[in-house]
């Protein structure tokens, strides 16, 4: 089996403006061929982590590098391994959508000017029609086909589909799809928690400037929750249960319970507890990504009573851990 | 390859200004040149020597240099209008070098390519010098229309009075020195702007700097010229190393004058482009609003 190698690779990567620090201690690390998903609420630091990627600002401290090449100092190098979609594609306003494919495509060694215009054509786009006249919709658009067609090895795609009507978002994503499928890595920015799962390998979770969790969707798939009324006492799990289960009680009755994978030797416990009214449901992103978002305050009480990271993989180390 | 391709783009979005700027330095010459004409020199010695002299100081020369054909046609170097077009120029493509595209948003989408920061000054840079040298030429392409079109009553053997083509009257090669000085005062307040847009991040609040100081610089001159014991303010203002209408009527040291203040001039603008490379290098770029 061949080894597996970071296309993306920061350290200890922080960014201060001031005495406001927007990216804190960041360190990961996306292998190639992956697709990652980046979530966090706004200002959580997610396009500075992208702008730092992209050579934009100087790191306080810390590197990030693409392929090897210093983002900041060797930018030109780390640029020719990126296609860069930003959030609101701002265009030269003058020039019909055409030129500005054309115009992209001949910046780079790896444009591909038929190709875009191919993409253009998914999209529904009207080329022929002046930047300054097009919808910020279309705008984005223009600037997906030609992000997209560059043969480049990693994607960043800063919230791909803001902007975008339903039918061209599903588009978009069979894009990312099919980047992901001729072995391109791509880095997903988005708040759409269903896109992010449909496309995404892997996500991460930025926090106030931090990332505080990375997940793999393979394993979140299998992870359920089990919700039921309960009708009697509850007994402790079983001792090779135990660990493996998040048991929680809501309300004066209610039950739930989060299972990491495998159901088999639950649903034998399961049985004998005194329950009623039972569902069992998998978990999605949106679980967990509120376990870290939805209550900031109730979060941090948590962060201080125990460690919120837990490493699923060998190629993530989250040196933001937060273990003050 | 790239580097031409973000050239020609560049070029593209100046054309139109350069042109305008161009055509409107071409034809006030011309009319400048045209209108001078109805004057004679005898006439305009008169109509000088009655002004106060903090008015007569403001002609950068001596009255009867300023009333021969070269030294009027000269005072159109130093017309308002000519030093307000190449201040346009330069003010508008200078700011537009990273405050603009920052402003705009097209910044990031430039730089996302594999195109340093440094190429990217260069080719604007260019393409701003390329526009302050076609001023200076259709300002001196205005002044040759202007004096092949145009004839001018003269006074021969006492009283026997000739009109005679303006080119018998005047060498046209005194004005390449003075139009010369004048692609140098745009290149360094196209420096300058540069420099400004390189640390700023709004090109509204660029041009705002750059008019604000251009005109603090003017009246510097306007005062120093107006005061003849206050040379000294002539130090406090670069257009204290503009005097195109002197290099027109002192060809003998014209060529010095041109070296002495074009090379000072050209020296702060490309120092100060040299110094917006460094700042554009090292700045961060913020996310467009």
């Amino acid at each position: 089996m061949p080894a597996v190698t970071s296309l993306v690779e920061t350290k200890g990567l922080t960014k201060r403006f001031g005495s406001f620090t927007a990216l804190d201690n960041c360190s990961f690390s996306v292998p190639r061929g992956e697709i990652c998903g980046l979530l966090g609420p706004n200002g959580s630091g997610k396009t500075t982590l992208l702008r730092t990627l992209l050579g934009f600002m100087q790191p306080s401290v810390g590197w990030a590098k693409i392929d090897g090449h210093d983002c900041y100092h060797q930018s030109v190098a780390a640029h020719r391994q990126v296609a860069y979609l930003p959030g609101e594609a701002r265009l030269f306003r003058r020039m019909r959508g055409r030129d500005v494919l054309k115009f992209f495509s001949q910046l780079r060694p790896d444009g591909n000017y038929p190709r875009s215009i191919e993409i253009a054509d998914r999209l529904g786009l009207d080329l022929s029609r002046q930047v300054a006249r097009c919808s910020t919709g279309m705008r984005q658009m223009i600037a997906l086909s030609f992000t997209m067609a560059v043969e480049s090895p990693l994607v960043i795609l800063d919230e791909p589909t803001a902007n975008l009507d339903p039918s061209v978002r599903s588009e978009v994503l069979r894009l990312v799809a099919e980047a992901g499928r001729r072995g391109r890595t791509v880095i997903f920015s988005s708040h759409v928690l269903s896109e992010v799962e449909r496309v995404c390998d892997r996500v991460i979770m930025l926090r106030r400037g931090r990332l505080v969790h990375s997940q793999r969707m393979d394993a979140l798939l299998r992870q359920h929750r089990i919700k039921a009324q309960l009708t009697g006492p509850l007994p402790e799990a079983p001792e090779e249960l135990a660990d493996q289960l998040q048991v929680r009680r809501v309300g004066r009755d209610g039950l739930e319970i989060d299972t990491p994978g495998e159901l088999t030797a639950l649903l034998g416990w399961l049985a004998t507890l005194p329950l009623a009214e039972v569902s069992v449901s998998p978990i999605g992103l949106q679980t967990v990504y509120d376990r870290f978002h939805h209550d900031e305050h109730h979060h941090d009480e948590q962060q201080r009573e125990a460690p919120i990271v837990e490493p699923l993989d060998d190629e993530l180390t989250i040196a933001s851990a937060a273990r003050e | 390859m790239v580097f031409w391709t973000l050239w020609r783009r560049t070029f593209r979005d100046a054309w139109w200004l350069m042109l305008g700027c161009a055509l409107v330095m071409f034809v006030f010459q011309w009319v400048f040149v045209w209108l001078s004409s109805f004057l004679p020199s005898s006439s305009f010695l008169d109509l000088v020597q009655d002004l106060p002299p903090e008015l007569q100081g403001m002609f950068g020369m001596s009255l009867e240099q300023a009333a021969s054909p070269v030294g009027r046609i000269a005072l159109g170097y130093v017309d308002p209008t000519v030093v307000l077009i190449a201040s346009l120029w330069a003010i508008a493509r200078g700011s537009d070098a990273v405050s603009g595209p920052l402003d705009r948003g097209t910044l990031e989408m430039l730089l996302a390519q594999p195109i340093s920061r440094l190429q990217l000054l260069a080719a604007h840079s260019s393409v701003t010098l390329i526009g302050c040298i076609v001023l200076g030429v259709a300002l001196w392409c205005g002044t040759y229309v202007g004096i092949q079109l145009v004839e001018v009553e003269v006074t021969r053997f006492w009283l026997l009075k000739r009109m005679v083509p303006l080119t018998e009257l005047i060498d046209l090669r005194h004005f390449v020195p003075a139009a010369m000085n004048v692609i140098a005062l745009a290149i360094c307040t196209a420096g300058i702007a540069t420099l400004v847009s390189a640390a700023d991040r709004y090109r509204w609040r660029t041009v705002g700097i750059m008019g604000g100081f251009c005109l603090l610089q003017v009246i510097i001159k306007v005062v120093a010229l107006g005061s003849p014991g206050n040379d000294w303010l002539f130090y406090f203002t670069y257009y204290g190393a503009y005097w195109p209408q002197r290099m027109a009527v002192e060809p003998e040291l014209a060529w010095g004058m041109l070296l002495q203040y074009g090379g000072l001039l050209t020296g702060i603008g490309l120092a100060c482009t040299a110094a917006a490379a460094v700042v554009f290098a090292r700045r961060d770029l913020p996310a467009p609003l």
